[in-house]
């Protein structure tokens, strides 16, 4: 182990929280047994991170982490949800701030509550009842009242009345906290691009 | 004249300064020299790319060398930052907006180049850090209007 990784376990108030690749189905299982501060290579299906500071710190900063891993599995659902017909849990996720943005997969750029909310239920009339997208997370970061998550969103969708197929999404997602809760303030979605590299 | 910036202050002042190092790092990487964008990354493990050409990266060394082909395929001209939104708190920030500019690629002529971009800034080691990069074509809106 790198002097260079020790350090980085080691950060103040810092959450760096690796998910590899996972069921959907494990995804709940994997969150609630997730604890901060726990070592891992990164490879498996387990959180890691460091939190240095005093107890107090630990505490304070715990339960926030244990917050943003409840919302992430809101998050899921919700993107469950607006994937097979009903928008509303998702757009109940964002925050009341005329600063939150989104860089849509279907092209819309958007910013504010109303804007975004009109788009997501667009995006929510397109889709079907009987597909829907799971939420995979490969990195979470948190810190003071930010929050990140990097991953995908994958599963089979009904689109525009359309048959069941196939649909991966990458996504960025950015979390505030505010009004004791974490609440969405940037989605950056897009399908993955043909990787131009030949290998 | 003796007083000290509280921390917030310094730390967003900080941020700018990454903020001009990654415009300067942007027209270098469009000229063919990924070095100074690659040198704003945090040297973890946890870096994450999802690239506008397509690649999904992960880990300091998987990134050097993406943004490594990304420099050989430009050949000339400029991408300029620009940021819609900007926050931070403690040691995360992030921002999003677009680069925009016309360059060249692949030995092409110059054509106007414009790419969605979130970035994801952590901040170690006294500065603000690179963790994530999700960059995009802007897809046709799909709705009618």
């Amino acid at each position: 182990m790198s002097m260079r990784f020790h350090d980085l376990r080691r950060r103040a108030f810092l959450l760096a929280a690796a998910i590899a690749i996972m069921s959907a189905a494990a995804l709940a299982a994997q969150l609630a047994d997730a604890q901060p501060g726990a070592a891992s290579t990164g490879l498996g299906p387990e959180l890691h991170g460091g939190l240095a500071g005093g107890d107090g710190d630990r505490e304070r900063h715990g339960n926030r982490w244990h917050e943003l891993q409840e919302t992430l599995r809101k998050t899921d659902a919700a993107i469950h949800a607006i994937t097979s017909g009903d928008p509303q849990p998702y757009i109940a996720l964002w925050d009341d701030s005329p600063d939150v943005t989104l860089f849509g997969a279907w092209g819309p750029i958007e910013r504010g509550p109303e804007a975004l909310r009109e788009t997501f239920e667009w995006v929510g009339g397109r889709f079907g009842p009987e597909g829907g997208l799971r939420s995979e997370y490969t990195v979470v970061q948190m810190s003071g009242s930010l929050a990140s998550t990097v991953g995908f969103e994958r599963g089979m969708v009904q689109v525009d009345g359309g048959p069941l197929v196939p649909m991966t999404i990458r996504v960025t997602h950015v979390y505030r906290y505010s009004q004791g809760a974490w609440r969405l303030v940037q989605r950056h979605a897009d399908f993955p691009p043909r990787d131009q590299r030949t290998r | 004249m003796s007083y000290t910036l509280s921390k917030p202050t310094e730390r967003r002042r900080q941020l700018d300064e990454a903020f001009s190092r990654l415009e300067a790092a942007l027209r270098a990487i469009c000229n063919g020299n990924p070095n100074p964008y690659i040198a704003l990354w945090e040297q973890s493990p946890d870096v994450t790319l999802y690239g506008a050409w397509g690649p999904v990266e992960r880990g300091v060394d998987a990134l050097r060398r993406t943004f490594e082909w990304v420099a050989s395929r430009f050949t000339g001209g400029e991408l300029v930052p620009e940021y819609d939104m900007v926050d931070m708190s403690g040691d995360l920030a992030y921002t999003v907006g677009f680069e925009r500019g016309e360059v060249s690629v692949d030995g092409g002529p110059r054509a106007p180049m414009t790419i969605r971009v979130t970035h994801v800034y952590r901040y170690s080691d006294g500065a603000w850090r690179l963790v994530q990069r999700h960059a995009d074509f802007p897809p046709r809106d799909q709705r009618a209007r």
